[in-house]
């Protein structure tokens, strides 16, 4: 009977796959005044733009981080961040060489280190064919800066005090206190100007979006693909060059490479610094390494029993071998970094030669841990998270370094949830940790080490000299004034050990050769898009 | 009848319900919620907005309250919205649908076109070297991951011949060549693991059969060998390999989801890591209830039917 019973459900099962498939939606067609920059640092450098850019043709662009959805103010994920630098734009942004240019402003005036009053660009469009204009972008600051529609960029914002328009293409910006980082945090990643009343509902703008950016959406499906066309109306004449952008999510990197020897596939970002060895050498291929702004680290929190010691802590980063940390954990395509800030981050790095602390010595980790008084070591645990494959390649090397010392690790690794949690809560054990995204010092240094309540202090460092070079950092608007604070903030975290940055993965790229023209941003957004074009 | 059907509508509904109890408790159990996913790093520094948004997915509430709050929805038919994209899950679902029943066809037809001639061929010529080859083969096809498997198709592939399977999906209904390009390869991963399966029932079921008393018969009455094979003792042979066959669906619906992700499938097996991901709890919720109504919904119709075509059944 059961025999019989499964014949009859493979039947009817295969009747209801045809019926469903053939009953398939029809899909939709596819293609297709800012200071002057230090010497860049000796990173692999990125293809070289090549005279004589031409227009036209589909650009197929694979990588394996997914956008769930388009809100300008709200959605966080980096993914869409790269994206976005496609579709919206902002008063400002920050350039290949992290330094802050006008963007959707023209022009600005600083008034008492307080007042800013922006020209706009006239003639720029939306994508729905409005001008922009001065309430535009006060809708959208204040949009942002609105505690009920809950905007994670609030706080890079909370400097504002008043926003005016002053004429249709004039908009005045004052705040409660000088801030330096105001200009970088205008084009920061939560920001985009969109028309007025265009988003009277969280939702309109996850599936849609109306910017003044190079690219417009043509089709959008979440976990799948974002299709871009040309924006023909764009401000930069002439520019972009390709009339239509494929961004397909391919989970798997092994099959996205596949595409690319294949021809199906234009380019692809490399998430994993093992695919990228794979490829660098294809003669057919071009790979590119760009370095980025985001560190790796170990994190040493100072109210814990052992790391509570500054000789333990100093004991731990000279006890590590950072060039083999690197090796293992991105098979060495990164750059080292001492004091926080990433080589990327030109104007404000500090290079590690500079910095105490990071050549390893065992001798000398051996004699600062016995004058903490622990000559023989101690047992610690160290903590990953799941999935995070490099934290899981660094953990054995740095256990195996700090076993010279006597320093015996355990390696435990918990959800992101409960990282999260711990973290939030103030109780993360010693850990290691990745972030980025950071487009000036004090978005990097400010929450994370300036006492509470101005700031997080996560790792529980309580150091009064941090605070006040952060908070001179902050009010200072003059980039040469502040770079002295933040040298210093470096060597102070070089000399404290609170926070060990251990290295900073740089940006991987394969693509095809006849694709020109792209220009890795470091913040890894998509910017260089604008200026790619196709030599075929 | 109509009390048969009456009593497995019951006990569907009862049974829809312990699945909507069991999916929503078990994806709150995982540490991390939508909060988290959506405001990345800042979820660290802004506790205002984490509460906030907290409050707007409603996940400050006790959890008999959110489920209380989600099942009154569904019971009038409506799965909500997905939590990070805002399209309604019931969309999303028929979206990628297609695709995953596609998918699970080739796969079925691939296993039945390999497994059944190797189970026949290696029955008729037991423990000859064919025979042995076969079967190893087989074990080989069992023992290898689909996702190992898929990974390797690849590599080779695109190494070797520098072609590669497609990475946009179109319907077969548009573009049946292009549908194909991208389909068949992963239906292949996807029915070899099966073919093994069902080639060693059939070679069994042969081996039986041929060994009856009716087939020596056949046989004896000089029927050609053909005739015997094919007319005899492969039409009996087949009722417990279709039965296997069947079960293997239930398999490889659930292997799509690692087929799907290596292959670039935007099939529901995808949709639903992706949902778990994301911490998409509506999402989650929405595609496991549709897929065990689908399942649900078969199976009784099956039984009906059954009852119609089998005189002797009884299930009065």
């Amino acid at each position: 009977m059961k025999r019989t019973r499964s014949l009859m459900a493979l039947s009817l099962l295969a009747v209801v796959l045809l019926v469903l498939t053939s009953c398939a939606p029809a899909p939709t067609p596819t293609p297709a005044p800012t200071p002057k920059p230090a010497a860049p640092t000796a990173t692999p450098a990125p293809p070289t733009p090549v005279p004589g850019p031409k227009s036209g043709g589909t650009l197929v662009f694979a990588t394996s981080i997914d956008v769930p959805s388009l809100e300008p103010h709200l959605e966080a994920a980096d993914a869409w961040h790269r994206r976005k630098a496609l579709i919206y734009e902002n008063l400002t942004w920050v350039d290949n060489d992290v330094i802050v240019k006008p963007q959707l402003a023209e022009s600005w005036e600083i008034k008492d280190d307080i007042i800013y009053t922006f020209k706009l660009r006239k003639g720029v469009l939306f994508h729905n064919g409005k001008e922009l204009d001065a309430e535009d972008v006060k809708y959208s600051l204040e949009r942002q800066l609105d505690p009920k529609v809950g905007s994670a960029g609030r706080g890079d914002l909370v400097m504002i005090n008043k926003i005016e328009v002053v004429d249709k293409y004039t908009i005045r910006i004052t705040l409660n206190e000088p801030t330096g980082p105001f200009l970088a945090a205008l084009g920061g990643r939560y920001n985009a100007v969109i028309p007025k009343d265009s988003a009277p509902t969280g939702d309109t703008l996850r599936r849609t979006a109306i910017g003044t950016g190079p690219f417009i959406v043509e089709e959008f499906v979440p976990a799948q693909k974002l299709v871009l066309k040309k924006n023909p109306n764009y401000w930069e004449k002439g520019k972009p060059y390709l009339d239509r952008l494929l961004i397909q999510v391919v989970p798997d990197e092994q099959t996205a490479l596949a595409g690319l020897r294949a021809g199906t596939i234009d380019m692809v970002a490399i998430e994993d610094a093992k695919n990228f060895l794979l490829v660098k050498d294809d003669p057919k291929l071009l790979a590119t390494r760009t370095a980025a702004i985001k560190i790796d680290t170990l994190e040493l929190p100072g109210d814990l029993e052992y790391t509570k010691n500054v000789k333990v802590r100093q004991a731990i980063l000279l006890a590590l071998d950072k060039p083999a940390i690197m090796q293992a954990g991105i098979m060495g395509l990164g750059q080292l970094v001492g004091g926080g800030i990433p080589p990327a981050m030109k104007y404000w790095y500090v290079p590690v030669e500079q910095l105490p602390n990071q050549k390893r010595d065992v001798a000398k980790a051996k004699q600062l841990l016995a004058e903490a008084g622990y000559p023989t070591g101690f047992k610690m645990k160290l903590r990953t998270i799941v999935g995070y494959a490099t934290m899981a390649a660094n953990a054995p090397v740095i256990a195996a370094n700090l076993k010279d010392i006597g320093i015996e690790v355990t390696v435990e690794t918990v959800d992101l949830g409960v990282w999260i949690e711990d973290w939030r809560a103030l109780r993360e054990p010693i850990t290691l940790n990745a972030w980025g995204g950071f487009m000036d010092p004090d978005l990097l240094y400010y929450r994370h080490f300036h006492t509470p309540p101005k700031g997080m202090d996560f790792r529980r460092w309580k150091n009064a000299r941090a605070d006040e070079l952060l908070d001179k950092g902050r009010s200072t608007v003059d980039p040469a004034k502040r770079k002295v604070y933040y040298d210093e903030m470096q060597k102070l975290i070089a000399e404290e050990a609170i926070m060990v940055p251990l290295y900073s993965a740089d940006l991987l790229n394969a693509m095809q050769k006849y694709v020109k023209g792209y220009i890795q941003h470091p913040s890894g957004w998509y910017y260089g898009f604008k200026d790619t074009w196709l030599e075929k | 009848m109509q009390k048969y059907i009456a009593n497995r509508l019951l006990a569907m509904i009862v049974s829809l319900f312990g699945v909507t109890i069991i999916v929503f408790l078990f994806i709150r159990l995982i540490p991390g919620t939508i909060v988290e996913q959506m405001l990345g790093t800042e979820a660290l520094t802004s506790y205002e907005t984490v509460e906030s948004l907290r409050r707007y997915f409603g996940l400050d509430q006790p959890v008999y309250v959110q489920y209380y709050q989600w099942i009154t929805r569904v019971l009038v038919g409506d799965l909500g919205n997905s939590w990070r994209t805002a399209i309604p899950v019931l969309q999303f679902i028929f979206s990628r649908l297609p695709v995953t029943i596609e998918l699970t066809g080739i796969a079925i037809i691939v296993a039945l076109l390999i497994g059944v001639p190797a189970g026949i061929v290696s029955a008729l010529k037991q423990n000859s070297m064919g025979d042995n080859l076969a079967r190893l083969v087989a074990l080989t096809g069992l023992s290898i991951p689909v996702f190992w498997q898929g990974t390797m198709f690849i590599l080779v592939l695109s190494l070797a011949f520098r072609w590669a399977p497609a990475i946009e999906w179109v319907p077969p209904t548009k573009n049946l060549v292009a549908n194909l390009n991208m389909m068949l390869l992963p239906g292949f991963c996807l029915g070899t693991a099966s073919a093994a399966v069902i080639m060693r029932m059939t070679r069994s079921c042969m081996l039986e059969v041929l060994r009856q008393e009716y087939i020596r018969t056949a046989r004896a009455k000089g029927l050609a060998e053909q005739v015997v094979i094919i007319a005899h003792a492969l039409k009996n042979a087949m009722i417990p390999v279709v039965t296997v066959a069947g079960l293997q669906m239930g398999y490889l619906l659930g292997g799509t989801v690692v087929v799907e992700e290596v292959f670039t499938l935007p099939g529901i097996g995808r949709l639903l890591l992706w949902a778990i991901y994301q911490r998409d709890y509506p999402t989650v919720q929405g595609t496991v209830l549709f897929v065990a109504v689908m399942f649900m919904a078969v199976n009784l119709l099956v039984d009906v039917l059954y009852a119609f075509l089998d005189p002797r059944i009884r299930y009065a």
